[in-house]
């Protein structure tokens, strides 16, 4: 007789995953029919199809070009950058055993920046546009490998000391691209470019930008998902997680590898959007649960969610000013110390 | 016959500081275990060794005639494993899940668990009590519940050697029971306990042979009734120990 432990198989996971991948085609649906030029549902709709079915836009046709080279690139750039940050998320809060931690908190996101910011500063955008994310992602791993040689002894890295390491690394980095902006201020639209951009920014993003950021978000993911059993153990303990075989060092930092490749590819497409990569996994796990393999999913379609609806709501309010950095901070701020509150006795310590 | 664990010449440091010194010893297969002394002895820190969580810095440890440095840590964790002190998790995990991390080295990247691992799982659950709450929360459990899943999730690894570290500790006198209890039904079923103890009487009342470290050094290691001595116990703890019995029967032990 079987005994009664069986755990059955719950598809409340599946669900909430589907309705989050629901809510995101919607979203996603509702970014490429907003914009100050009116198209209709129909037409957006034949567009679409007559380009997914091997078509091409007329010449001289406004609106095929406006939704096939403006708003589904920007749309699909959007739902990616929103995936990866989330991804990137998941993978810190379990590598740092805090439910709290996020993408750049080892300094990945600030090096991004840093190297992007250079990257606009040096005018290498017009040259070519691959060098703007390729500066930036090669910046985030620049920050990921000084931190890990800062907290790494004898072969062992300490999960407190990449902490406090990507503390002061944030600042430097911080530090350094404020010194980029004040340089930039002498050529007025170069600074205005480099601000905005840093506010998170989706505005004329094109194919190329897409690609990028789809290849690192496939890479990062499949990769962080390789190692999502590793992780559900390393969230509990590396002690425990060295006891049930897995070899933690190379766990961790290949984790690591994953997350910064996609912080550095989400903010080199679209600038600093802070919070989602925090909020995402902390409002999955109450759905899907702890597991990694699931969660890393679930959270990644709702990042790319938030993403896309922040960029509805700055395209449909903002009155220029607005940003999609400016507005995900705004409204995860809260609820950052929402989860602070909700959670200070945990933190209490005697 | 050969012992199952044979530590020569062990050795451990922590930044310069020597933990433990140039230990040998050798550990029966399907016994209880036990390893006394008092607070920074190196009981810890041996078992630690032991699994390889802390390598250790010279000497050698065989397990079942293996060299345990040669082993594969996936293969290493299917041998022998680590009952920690206390498992503070920050995350809800489920027990059921948490217990069922103890299958992660019989699984490959990509697969779930498959109808032999339920059936383990469920097991282990039945044998520690721990079905009642396999849908609770992992932090919402209590101390005595939160060991007894510990040890459940030791049982799921299905490592013949289970190293405990105070698995006593913080737990009412109930609770305390009811663990070594169930040590001694897994003793019945073939597993072989090694575990650092605090308690002098439980020690003694459950443990075939104990193994007594003073400063990182061993002191003594010999069946219970030999090691358990007066005069042992005065030179490891620093204590005057008194028996007496009860009209029961019942020995107890007064410390001064």
């Amino acid at each position: 007789m079987k005994s009664k432990g069986r755990s059955a198989m719950s598809w409340r996971p599946l669900l909430a995953i589907a309705a989050i991948a629901l809510c995101l085609l919607a979203g996603m649906a509702l970014s490429v029919s907003i914009g100050s030029w009116s198209i209709s549902l129909t037409q957006i709709g034949d567009i679409l199809g007559q380009m997914i079915s091997g078509g091409s836009i007329t010449p001289g046709d406004p609106n095929g070009t406006i939704i096939w080279y403006g708003r589904v690139p920007r749309t699909l750039c959007g739902a990616l950058v929103g995936f990866s940050l989330a991804c990137a998320g998941v993978v810190m809060q379990g590598v740092f055993k805090n439910p709290m931690a996020s993408p750049g908190i080892i300094g990945t996101s600030s090096g991004a920046a840093l190297g992007a910011v250079t990257a606009l500063y040096l005018g290498l955008a017009s040259t070519n546009l691959y060098l703007v994310p390729l500066l930036s992602v090669a910046m985030a791993f620049v920050a990921l490998m000084v931190v890990l040689a800062v907290s790494t002894t004898g072969g062992l890295t300490s999960r407190y000391t990449l902490l406090l390491g990507g503390i002061a690394f944030n600042a430097i980095f911080t530090a350094i691209t404020s010194v980029v902006i004040v340089l930039s201020t002498e050529q007025y639209d170069m600074a205005r470019k480099i601000v905005s951009w840093l506010m998170g920014d989706l505005t004329n993003r094109s194919w190329e930008h897409v690609t990028i950021i789809a290849i690192i978000a496939l890479i990062g993911f499949i990769g962080a998902l390789l190692y999502a059993r590793d992780l559900n153990i390393l969230m509990i303990s590396e002690e425990q997680a060295r006891n049930f075989g897995v070899r933690v060092n190379w766990s961790r930092n290949i984790l690591l590898v994953f997350s910064a490749l996609l912080t550095g590819g989400a903010v080199a497409v679209a600038g600093g959007i802070g919070f989602v990569g925090l909020i995402a996994p902390h409002m999955m796990r109450s759905l899907v649960g702890s597991d990694n393999r699931l969660l890393l999913p679930a959270a990644g379609l709702l990042g790319a969610s938030l993403v896309v609806y922040a960029d509805c709501l700055v395209r449909l309010v903002g009155s220029g000013g607005l940003r999609i950095g400016v507005l995900t901070a705004l409204l995860g701020g809260p609820f950052f110390l929402y989860l602070i509150i909700r959670d200070r006795k945990k933190y209490v310590f005697f | 016959m050969e012992p199952l664990i044979n530590i020569k010449n062990l050795s451990y440091a922590i930044g310069g500081t020597p933990i433990l010194h140039d230990i040998s010893a050798s550990f029966a297969a399907g016994q209880i275990h036990g390893v006394i002394g008092p607070n920074g002895a190196g009981k810890s820190t041996l078992l630690r060794n032991l699994c390889r969580i802390w390598e250790p810095c010279s000497g050698r440890i065989t397990l079942d005639g293996r060299d345990h440095r040669a082993i594969r840590r996936r293969d290493l964790s299917q041998m022998i494993t680590l009952v920690p002190q206390e498992s503070r998790v920050d995350f809800s995990i489920r027990v059921f899940d948490f217990i069922a991390m103890g299958r992660h080295s019989h699984l490959g990247r990509f697969s779930w668990l498959g109808s032999d691992d339920l059936e383990i799982i469920d097991q282990a659950m039945a044998v520690t009590g721990t079905l009642p709450f396999k849908d609770r929360f992992i932090n919402q459990l209590s101390g005595g519940e939160s060991q007894l899943v510990s040890i459940a999730r030791a049982l799921v690894t299905e490592a013949p050697i289970i190293l405990l570290d105070e698995p006593t500790s913080a737990l009412d006198i109930q609770h305390k029971l009811q663990i070594m209890d169930l040590l001694t039904t897994l003793r019945a079923q073939g597993k072989t306990i090694l575990m650092s103890i605090h308690d002098l009487d439980l020690a003694r009342r459950y443990c075939d042979t104990l193994m007594l470290l003073q400063d990182g050094q061993l002191y003594c290691q010999a069946a219970t009734e030999e090691a358990f001595q007066t005069e042992h116990i005065r030179q490891v703890f620093h204590v005057d120990i008194e028996e007496s019995e009860t009209p029961h029967g019942v020995s107890l032990l007064f410390y001064a």
